[in-house]
Protein backbone atom coordinates (compact mmCIF):
# COMPACT_ATOMS: atom_id res chain seq x y z
CA UNK A 1 0.00 0.00 0.00
CA UNK A 2 1.68 3.49 -0.83
CA UNK A 3 2.29 5.54 1.97
CA UNK A 4 -0.40 8.23 2.67
CA UNK A 5 0.16 11.81 1.17
CA UNK A 6 0.49 14.36 3.39
CA UNK A 7 -1.40 17.97 3.26
CA UNK A 8 0.39 20.66 2.00
CA UNK A 9 0.96 23.33 4.28
CA UNK A 10 -0.18 27.18 3.06
CA UNK A 11 3.05 28.07 2.64
CA UNK A 12 3.17 25.44 -0.17
CA UNK A 13 0.22 26.61 -1.80
CA UNK A 14 -0.45 30.21 -4.28
CA UNK A 15 -3.23 31.41 -5.55
CA UNK A 16 -3.96 30.88 -9.45
CA UNK A 17 -6.20 32.52 -11.32
CA UNK A 18 -9.47 30.35 -12.17
CA UNK A 19 -12.37 33.23 -12.14
CA UNK A 20 -13.84 34.02 -15.58
CA UNK A 21 -14.43 37.73 -15.99
CA UNK A 22 -14.38 38.65 -12.13
CA UNK A 23 -15.52 42.01 -11.21
CA UNK A 24 -13.45 44.24 -8.67
CA UNK A 25 -16.24 42.57 -5.70
CA UNK A 26 -15.46 39.03 -7.00
CA UNK A 27 -11.69 39.94 -6.95
CA UNK A 28 -11.33 41.41 -4.02
CA UNK A 29 -13.62 38.50 -2.05
CA UNK A 30 -11.39 35.81 -3.65
CA UNK A 31 -8.46 38.04 -2.47
CA UNK A 32 -9.08 38.14 1.22
CA UNK A 33 -10.10 34.49 1.39
CA UNK A 34 -6.26 33.57 -0.10
CA UNK A 35 -5.23 35.80 2.38
CA UNK A 36 -6.89 33.78 5.48
CA UNK A 37 -5.52 30.42 3.95
CA UNK A 38 -1.83 31.68 4.42
CA UNK A 39 -0.92 30.97 1.09
CA UNK A 40 2.88 31.99 -0.15
CA UNK A 41 1.92 33.96 -3.42
CA UNK A 42 -1.18 35.32 -5.40
CA UNK A 43 -0.60 35.39 -9.19
CA UNK A 44 -2.94 37.97 -10.99
CA UNK A 45 -3.78 38.91 -14.45
CA UNK A 46 -1.96 42.34 -14.94
CA UNK A 47 -4.91 44.48 -14.92
CA UNK A 48 -5.72 43.40 -11.12
CA UNK A 49 -1.87 44.31 -9.86
CA UNK A 50 -3.16 47.53 -7.82
CA UNK A 51 -6.33 45.94 -6.48
CA UNK A 52 -4.09 43.25 -5.29
CA UNK A 53 -1.42 45.62 -4.00
CA UNK A 54 -4.30 47.42 -2.04
CA UNK A 55 -5.86 44.59 -0.45
CA UNK A 56 -2.47 42.52 0.23
CA UNK A 57 -0.35 45.68 1.85
CA UNK A 58 2.99 44.99 2.44
CA UNK A 59 2.38 41.38 3.79
CA UNK A 60 4.15 38.00 3.33
CA UNK A 61 2.02 37.22 0.34
CA UNK A 62 3.86 38.07 -3.17
CA UNK A 63 1.46 39.75 -5.48
CA UNK A 64 2.87 37.96 -8.60
CA UNK A 65 1.67 39.43 -12.42
CA UNK A 66 0.73 37.43 -15.05
CA UNK A 67 2.73 38.66 -18.21
CA UNK A 68 1.72 37.17 -21.86
CA UNK A 69 -0.56 34.73 -20.55
CA UNK A 70 -2.10 32.50 -20.80
CA UNK A 71 -1.13 32.31 -24.26
CA UNK A 72 2.34 33.62 -24.06
CA UNK A 73 1.42 34.66 -27.78
CA UNK A 74 2.35 38.71 -27.61
CA UNK A 75 5.43 40.35 -29.22
CA UNK A 76 8.61 41.04 -27.22
CA UNK A 77 7.66 44.73 -27.26
CA UNK A 78 4.24 44.26 -25.97
CA UNK A 79 5.28 42.28 -23.31
CA UNK A 80 7.54 44.15 -21.81
CA UNK A 81 4.70 47.43 -22.01
CA UNK A 82 2.75 45.04 -19.88
CA UNK A 83 5.79 43.60 -17.27
CA UNK A 84 6.60 47.83 -16.80
CA UNK A 85 3.21 48.75 -16.24
CA UNK A 86 2.32 45.59 -13.58
CA UNK A 87 5.71 46.33 -11.87
CA UNK A 88 5.21 50.24 -11.58
CA UNK A 89 1.68 49.23 -10.17
CA UNK A 90 3.38 47.14 -7.52
CA UNK A 91 3.67 43.87 -8.34
CA UNK A 92 6.30 41.69 -6.00
CA UNK A 93 7.21 38.92 -9.14
CA UNK A 94 6.71 38.43 -12.50
CA UNK A 95 5.57 34.94 -14.19
CA UNK A 96 6.10 35.50 -17.99
CA UNK A 97 4.61 32.94 -20.60
CA UNK A 98 6.82 31.91 -23.07
CA UNK A 99 5.67 31.72 -26.48
CA UNK A 100 5.15 28.17 -27.44
CA UNK A 101 4.82 28.61 -30.86
CA UNK A 102 8.69 29.60 -31.22
CA UNK A 103 9.28 26.56 -28.80
CA UNK A 104 7.01 24.24 -31.25
CA UNK A 105 8.68 25.67 -34.00
CA UNK A 106 11.93 24.50 -33.22
CA UNK A 107 13.28 27.99 -32.38
CA UNK A 108 13.63 27.54 -28.33
CA UNK A 109 16.79 29.57 -28.81
CA UNK A 110 14.52 32.78 -29.80
CA UNK A 111 12.44 32.29 -27.00
CA UNK A 112 14.57 32.22 -24.65
CA UNK A 113 16.14 35.35 -26.23
CA UNK A 114 12.67 36.99 -25.59
CA UNK A 115 12.94 36.35 -21.87
CA UNK A 116 16.28 38.16 -21.70
CA UNK A 117 14.64 41.81 -21.68
CA UNK A 118 12.31 40.91 -18.75
CA UNK A 119 15.12 39.29 -16.91
CA UNK A 120 16.22 42.59 -17.13
CA UNK A 121 13.65 45.07 -16.27
CA UNK A 122 12.70 42.36 -13.04
CA UNK A 123 15.98 43.33 -11.82
CA UNK A 124 16.48 42.32 -8.03
CA UNK A 125 12.57 40.71 -8.22
CA UNK A 126 11.98 37.00 -8.89
CA UNK A 127 11.33 36.42 -12.54
CA UNK A 128 8.95 33.73 -13.29
CA UNK A 129 8.67 31.78 -16.29
CA UNK A 130 5.33 29.35 -17.26
CA UNK A 131 6.42 26.41 -19.29
CA UNK A 132 3.35 25.33 -21.33
CA UNK A 133 4.30 21.69 -20.38
CA UNK A 134 0.94 20.32 -21.12
CA UNK A 135 1.23 21.56 -24.37
CA UNK A 136 4.36 21.23 -25.18
CA UNK A 137 4.74 16.95 -23.74
CA UNK A 138 7.38 15.28 -22.59
CA UNK A 139 10.41 16.16 -25.03
CA UNK A 140 10.23 19.46 -25.39
CA UNK A 141 8.52 20.72 -22.07
CA UNK A 142 11.73 20.30 -19.88
CA UNK A 143 13.92 21.40 -22.60
CA UNK A 144 12.09 24.79 -22.36
CA UNK A 145 12.19 24.98 -18.34
CA UNK A 146 15.80 24.65 -19.24
CA UNK A 147 16.01 27.65 -21.17
CA UNK A 148 14.09 29.79 -19.36
CA UNK A 149 17.01 28.82 -16.30
CA UNK A 150 19.62 30.10 -18.98
CA UNK A 151 17.42 32.92 -19.63
CA UNK A 152 17.64 34.22 -15.80
CA UNK A 153 14.89 32.47 -14.36
CA UNK A 154 14.38 32.16 -10.59
CA UNK A 155 11.17 30.14 -10.69
CA UNK A 156 9.80 28.09 -13.20
CA UNK A 157 5.79 27.75 -13.55
CA UNK A 158 4.51 24.51 -15.10
CA UNK A 159 1.32 25.39 -17.46
CA UNK A 160 -0.51 29.15 -17.76
CA UNK A 161 -3.78 29.50 -16.13
CA UNK A 162 -6.90 28.23 -18.28
CA UNK A 163 -4.85 26.34 -20.58
CA UNK A 164 -3.01 23.15 -19.79
CA UNK A 165 -3.36 20.69 -16.37
CA UNK A 166 -0.09 20.10 -14.57
CA UNK A 167 0.55 16.30 -13.53
CA UNK A 168 3.16 14.74 -11.13
CA UNK A 169 4.60 13.49 -14.23
CA UNK A 170 5.23 17.21 -15.92
CA UNK A 171 6.80 18.05 -12.47
CA UNK A 172 9.39 15.23 -12.18
CA UNK A 173 9.97 15.61 -15.62
CA UNK A 174 11.27 19.50 -15.42
CA UNK A 175 12.77 18.40 -11.66
CA UNK A 176 14.68 15.96 -13.44
CA UNK A 177 15.95 17.96 -16.29
CA UNK A 178 16.46 21.02 -14.33
CA UNK A 179 17.80 19.63 -10.99
CA UNK A 180 16.93 19.97 -7.68
CA UNK A 181 18.02 23.64 -6.69
CA UNK A 182 15.37 25.60 -9.30
CA UNK A 183 12.57 26.64 -7.23
CA UNK A 184 9.32 24.53 -9.51
CA UNK A 185 5.38 25.61 -9.35
CA UNK A 186 3.01 23.24 -10.24
CA UNK A 187 0.24 25.24 -12.00
CA UNK A 188 -2.35 24.76 -14.07
CA UNK A 189 -5.90 23.31 -13.57
CA UNK A 190 -5.16 22.35 -9.51
CA UNK A 191 -8.82 23.19 -8.34
CA UNK A 192 -8.11 22.37 -4.64
CA UNK A 193 -5.55 22.16 -2.30
CA UNK A 194 -6.20 18.38 -2.07
CA UNK A 195 -4.68 17.72 -5.09
CA UNK A 196 -1.55 19.37 -4.15
CA UNK A 197 0.38 16.51 -2.42
CA UNK A 198 1.51 14.37 -5.37
CA UNK A 199 2.48 17.28 -7.13
CA UNK A 200 4.49 18.07 -4.24
CA UNK A 201 5.55 14.48 -3.47
CA UNK A 202 6.64 14.81 -7.46
CA UNK A 203 9.12 17.30 -6.91
CA UNK A 204 7.41 20.84 -7.03
CA UNK A 205 8.25 23.03 -4.27
CA UNK A 206 4.81 24.99 -4.35
CA UNK A 207 1.39 24.55 -5.77
CA UNK A 208 -1.04 27.01 -7.49
CA UNK A 209 -4.08 26.46 -6.61
CA UNK A 210 -7.44 28.06 -8.28
CA UNK A 211 -8.81 31.16 -6.23
CA UNK A 212 -12.04 29.26 -6.41
CA UNK A 213 -10.59 26.68 -4.26
CA UNK A 214 -10.70 29.45 -1.36
CA UNK A 215 -13.68 31.98 -2.47
CA UNK A 216 -16.05 30.17 -4.74
CA UNK A 217 -18.40 32.58 -6.77
CA UNK A 218 -21.63 31.94 -9.12
CA UNK A 219 -21.07 32.38 -12.60
CA UNK A 220 -24.16 34.10 -14.19
CA UNK B 1 -28.71 35.99 -48.56
CA UNK B 2 -25.58 35.28 -49.58
CA UNK B 3 -25.57 35.09 -53.29
CA UNK B 4 -21.94 34.13 -54.76
CA UNK B 5 -19.35 32.45 -53.13
CA UNK B 6 -17.44 35.86 -53.29
CA UNK B 7 -20.03 37.09 -51.43
CA UNK B 8 -19.84 34.67 -48.59
CA UNK B 9 -16.03 34.43 -48.72
CA UNK B 10 -15.90 38.26 -48.00
CA UNK B 11 -18.28 37.75 -45.15
CA UNK B 12 -15.59 35.17 -43.29
CA UNK B 13 -12.54 36.33 -41.02
CA UNK B 14 -10.56 32.83 -41.39
CA UNK B 15 -8.83 32.57 -37.86
CA UNK B 16 -6.25 30.86 -36.45
CA UNK B 17 -5.92 31.30 -32.55
CA UNK B 18 -4.67 28.13 -31.53
CA UNK B 19 -2.01 28.55 -28.36
CA UNK B 20 1.10 27.58 -29.59
CA UNK B 21 0.38 27.33 -33.50
CA UNK B 22 4.00 26.80 -34.54
CA UNK B 23 5.30 28.88 -37.96
CA UNK B 24 5.03 25.47 -40.00
CA UNK B 25 1.57 25.34 -39.36
CA UNK B 26 0.87 29.15 -39.71
CA UNK B 27 2.02 29.53 -42.67
CA UNK B 28 0.53 26.31 -44.10
CA UNK B 29 -2.78 27.94 -42.24
CA UNK B 30 -2.38 30.86 -45.11
CA UNK B 31 -1.38 28.99 -47.59
CA UNK B 32 -4.09 27.30 -47.84
CA UNK B 33 -6.65 30.13 -46.84
CA UNK B 34 -5.73 33.03 -48.93
CA UNK B 35 -7.00 31.17 -52.83
CA UNK B 36 -10.47 31.64 -50.90
CA UNK B 37 -10.34 35.32 -50.84
CA UNK B 38 -12.17 35.58 -47.36
CA UNK B 39 -12.36 39.24 -45.80
CA UNK B 40 -9.42 38.43 -43.33
CA UNK B 41 -7.20 36.23 -41.83
CA UNK B 42 -7.14 36.58 -38.07
CA UNK B 43 -4.16 35.56 -35.89
CA UNK B 44 -2.23 35.54 -32.66
CA UNK B 45 0.27 38.57 -32.58
CA UNK B 46 3.20 36.69 -32.40
CA UNK B 47 2.71 34.81 -35.61
CA UNK B 48 1.66 38.23 -37.64
CA UNK B 49 4.92 38.28 -39.06
CA UNK B 50 5.01 35.37 -40.57
CA UNK B 51 1.88 35.26 -41.99
CA UNK B 52 2.43 39.09 -43.61
CA UNK B 53 5.05 37.79 -46.21
CA UNK B 54 2.46 35.27 -47.69
CA UNK B 55 -0.23 37.91 -47.67
CA UNK B 56 1.27 40.45 -49.91
CA UNK B 57 0.19 41.39 -52.69
CA UNK B 58 -3.68 39.22 -51.83
CA UNK B 59 -6.46 40.65 -51.58
CA UNK B 60 -7.69 39.11 -48.13
CA UNK B 61 -6.35 41.57 -44.57
CA UNK B 62 -4.60 40.61 -41.67
CA UNK B 63 -6.01 40.74 -38.60
CA UNK B 64 -4.68 40.39 -35.21
CA UNK B 65 -5.61 39.85 -31.30
CA UNK B 66 -5.12 42.15 -28.71
CA UNK B 67 -4.99 41.17 -25.08
CA UNK B 68 -6.67 38.09 -26.36
CA UNK B 69 -8.08 35.92 -24.69
CA UNK B 70 -8.37 37.84 -20.92
CA UNK B 71 -8.65 41.22 -22.10
CA UNK B 72 -7.25 41.85 -18.51
CA UNK B 73 -4.63 44.67 -18.87
CA UNK B 74 -4.36 48.26 -18.85
CA UNK B 75 -5.75 50.36 -21.67
CA UNK B 76 -2.51 51.85 -22.63
CA UNK B 77 -0.96 48.66 -22.53
CA UNK B 78 -3.69 47.37 -25.29
CA UNK B 79 -2.92 50.52 -26.89
CA UNK B 80 1.13 49.76 -27.04
CA UNK B 81 0.16 46.34 -27.93
CA UNK B 82 -2.00 47.70 -31.30
CA UNK B 83 0.41 50.43 -32.11
CA UNK B 84 3.17 47.76 -32.36
CA UNK B 85 1.08 45.27 -34.34
CA UNK B 86 -0.45 47.92 -36.76
CA UNK B 87 3.77 49.16 -37.19
CA UNK B 88 4.21 45.68 -38.51
CA UNK B 89 1.56 46.29 -41.00
CA UNK B 90 -1.72 44.40 -39.84
CA UNK B 91 -4.94 45.95 -41.26
CA UNK B 92 -7.54 44.86 -38.30
CA UNK B 93 -7.25 44.62 -34.86
CA UNK B 94 -9.82 42.80 -32.75
CA UNK B 95 -9.16 43.75 -28.63
CA UNK B 96 -11.06 42.24 -26.19
CA UNK B 97 -12.39 44.69 -23.22
CA UNK B 98 -11.70 43.82 -19.97
CA UNK B 99 -14.68 41.51 -19.36
CA UNK B 100 -14.72 41.92 -15.18
CA UNK B 101 -15.21 45.78 -15.99
CA UNK B 102 -17.91 45.03 -18.31
CA UNK B 103 -19.57 42.75 -15.98
CA UNK B 104 -19.57 45.32 -13.32
CA UNK B 105 -20.77 47.64 -15.90
CA UNK B 106 -17.86 50.18 -15.45
CA UNK B 107 -18.68 52.01 -18.92
CA UNK B 108 -16.38 54.42 -18.71
CA UNK B 109 -13.32 52.08 -18.69
CA UNK B 110 -14.82 50.12 -21.65
CA UNK B 111 -14.86 53.45 -23.38
CA UNK B 112 -11.46 54.91 -22.04
CA UNK B 113 -9.67 51.53 -23.24
CA UNK B 114 -11.56 51.39 -26.48
CA UNK B 115 -10.50 55.10 -27.14
CA UNK B 116 -7.17 54.35 -26.58
CA UNK B 117 -6.66 51.54 -29.03
CA UNK B 118 -9.03 53.75 -31.43
CA UNK B 119 -6.02 56.46 -31.18
CA UNK B 120 -3.25 54.36 -31.98
CA UNK B 121 -5.58 52.22 -34.96
CA UNK B 122 -6.26 55.08 -37.02
CA UNK B 123 -8.92 54.52 -40.44
CA UNK B 124 -8.69 53.11 -42.55
CA UNK B 125 -7.21 50.27 -40.11
CA UNK B 126 -10.62 48.45 -38.54
CA UNK B 127 -11.06 48.16 -35.07
CA UNK B 128 -12.84 45.43 -33.97
CA UNK B 129 -14.18 44.95 -30.05
CA UNK B 130 -14.69 41.76 -28.40
CA UNK B 131 -17.49 42.19 -25.69
CA UNK B 132 -17.80 38.56 -24.72
CA UNK B 133 -21.68 38.87 -24.69
CA UNK B 134 -21.81 34.63 -22.82
CA UNK B 135 -20.85 36.27 -19.30
CA UNK B 136 -22.59 39.22 -19.71
CA UNK B 137 -26.56 39.51 -18.62
CA UNK B 138 -29.15 41.07 -21.85
CA UNK B 139 -28.89 44.98 -20.75
CA UNK B 140 -25.01 44.52 -20.36
CA UNK B 141 -24.61 43.46 -23.36
CA UNK B 142 -26.57 46.80 -25.23
CA UNK B 143 -24.94 48.95 -22.46
CA UNK B 144 -21.43 47.69 -23.24
CA UNK B 145 -21.69 47.62 -26.76
CA UNK B 146 -22.62 51.02 -26.59
CA UNK B 147 -19.79 52.09 -24.85
CA UNK B 148 -17.60 50.34 -27.33
CA UNK B 149 -19.17 52.08 -30.35
CA UNK B 150 -18.64 55.37 -28.06
CA UNK B 151 -15.11 54.74 -27.91
CA UNK B 152 -14.46 54.20 -31.33
CA UNK B 153 -15.03 51.09 -32.41
CA UNK B 154 -16.23 49.94 -36.51
CA UNK B 155 -17.64 46.52 -35.28
CA UNK B 156 -18.70 45.29 -32.29
CA UNK B 157 -17.57 41.57 -32.00
CA UNK B 158 -19.77 38.81 -29.68
CA UNK B 159 -17.21 36.49 -28.65
CA UNK B 160 -13.43 35.54 -28.00
CA UNK B 161 -14.68 32.14 -28.28
CA UNK B 162 -11.80 30.84 -26.14
CA UNK B 163 -12.64 27.47 -25.58
CA UNK B 164 -10.75 27.25 -21.99
CA UNK B 165 -13.01 29.65 -20.15
CA UNK B 166 -15.81 27.24 -20.69
CA UNK B 167 -18.46 30.07 -21.78
CA UNK B 168 -21.31 29.10 -24.23
CA UNK B 169 -20.66 29.51 -28.08
CA UNK B 170 -22.30 33.00 -29.82
CA UNK B 171 -25.39 32.50 -30.34
CA UNK B 172 -27.99 33.97 -33.35
CA UNK B 173 -30.11 35.70 -30.54
CA UNK B 174 -26.74 37.26 -29.30
CA UNK B 175 -26.52 39.33 -32.87
CA UNK B 176 -30.05 40.24 -32.80
CA UNK B 177 -29.85 41.87 -29.51
CA UNK B 178 -26.61 44.10 -30.39
CA UNK B 179 -28.04 45.04 -33.54
CA UNK B 180 -30.72 46.50 -31.88
CA UNK B 181 -28.61 48.31 -29.93
CA UNK B 182 -25.61 49.59 -31.94
CA UNK B 183 -26.24 52.23 -34.50
CA UNK B 184 -26.76 50.78 -37.86
CA UNK B 185 -23.35 51.98 -38.81
CA UNK B 186 -21.43 49.94 -36.42
CA UNK B 187 -21.00 46.41 -37.92
CA UNK B 188 -21.10 43.46 -36.21
CA UNK B 189 -18.41 40.46 -35.76
CA UNK B 190 -19.87 37.26 -34.82
CA UNK B 191 -17.51 35.06 -33.38
CA UNK B 192 -17.61 31.92 -31.01
CA UNK B 193 -18.55 28.56 -32.10
CA UNK B 194 -19.60 29.35 -35.82
CA UNK B 195 -19.03 25.84 -37.75
CA UNK B 196 -21.65 25.42 -40.22
CA UNK B 197 -22.74 27.30 -43.01
CA UNK B 198 -26.33 26.95 -41.66
CA UNK B 199 -24.97 28.82 -38.14
CA UNK B 200 -22.79 31.56 -40.29
CA UNK B 201 -26.51 32.00 -42.48
CA UNK B 202 -27.96 32.48 -39.17
CA UNK B 203 -25.80 35.19 -38.08
CA UNK B 204 -25.78 37.25 -41.34
CA UNK B 205 -29.61 36.95 -41.43
CA UNK B 206 -29.34 38.37 -37.77
CA UNK B 207 -27.28 41.24 -38.32
CA UNK B 208 -24.03 40.24 -38.85
CA UNK B 209 -21.54 42.08 -41.16
CA UNK B 210 -18.86 39.75 -40.53
CA UNK B 211 -18.38 35.87 -39.04
CA UNK B 212 -14.95 34.49 -37.42
CA UNK B 213 -14.25 31.10 -38.27
CA UNK B 214 -11.58 28.26 -37.67
CA UNK B 215 -13.79 26.45 -40.04
CA UNK B 216 -13.94 28.99 -42.92
CA UNK B 217 -12.78 26.87 -45.56
CA UNK B 218 -14.97 23.76 -44.36
CA UNK B 219 -17.81 26.43 -44.57
CA UNK B 220 -16.99 27.65 -48.20
CA UNK B 221 -16.60 23.74 -49.34
CA UNK B 222 -20.38 23.36 -47.78
CA UNK B 223 -21.59 26.34 -49.81
CA UNK B 224 -19.55 24.53 -53.21
CA UNK B 225 -22.05 20.96 -52.55
CA UNK B 226 -24.96 22.74 -51.77
CA UNK B 227 -24.70 24.98 -54.86
CA UNK B 228 -23.36 21.82 -56.73
CA UNK B 229 -26.38 19.67 -55.64
CA UNK B 230 -28.90 22.21 -56.33
CA UNK B 231 -27.48 25.15 -58.88
CA UNK B 232 -31.11 27.08 -58.37
CA UNK B 233 -30.25 27.46 -54.62
CA UNK B 234 -28.23 30.57 -53.21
Amino acid sequence: MPAPVAPARGDQLEGWPDLVAPTGTELSSAIRGLEGAGLAALAVDPAEVPLARDLVGPSAIAVVALVAAPLGAMTVGARLAQAERALADGADELAVAMDPSLVRSGQLGRAVEGLIPLRRLAAGRNLRVICHLALLGPGLGPESAAGAIDAGADVLMTNPHFDGVVTPEQVAAVRRRVGPAVVLVASGGVTTPALAGPLLLAGANRVAVGWSAFAPRVHP
Amino acid sequence: MIDTEEELAGLIDQTNLEMGASEQEITAFCERSVPFGFRALCLLPNLVEVALPILGGASVRLAACVSFPLGLDRPEVKAHEAGELCDLGVDEIDMVVHTGRAREADLRWVEREVAAVRRVVAPPRLLKVIIEIPVLTVELVGMVGIAAEAGGADLVKTSTGYKPLGIRATSAEDVRLLRSRLSPSTGIKAAGGIRTLEQLEGMVAAGATRVGASRGIEIVEEWRSRRAGDPSRP
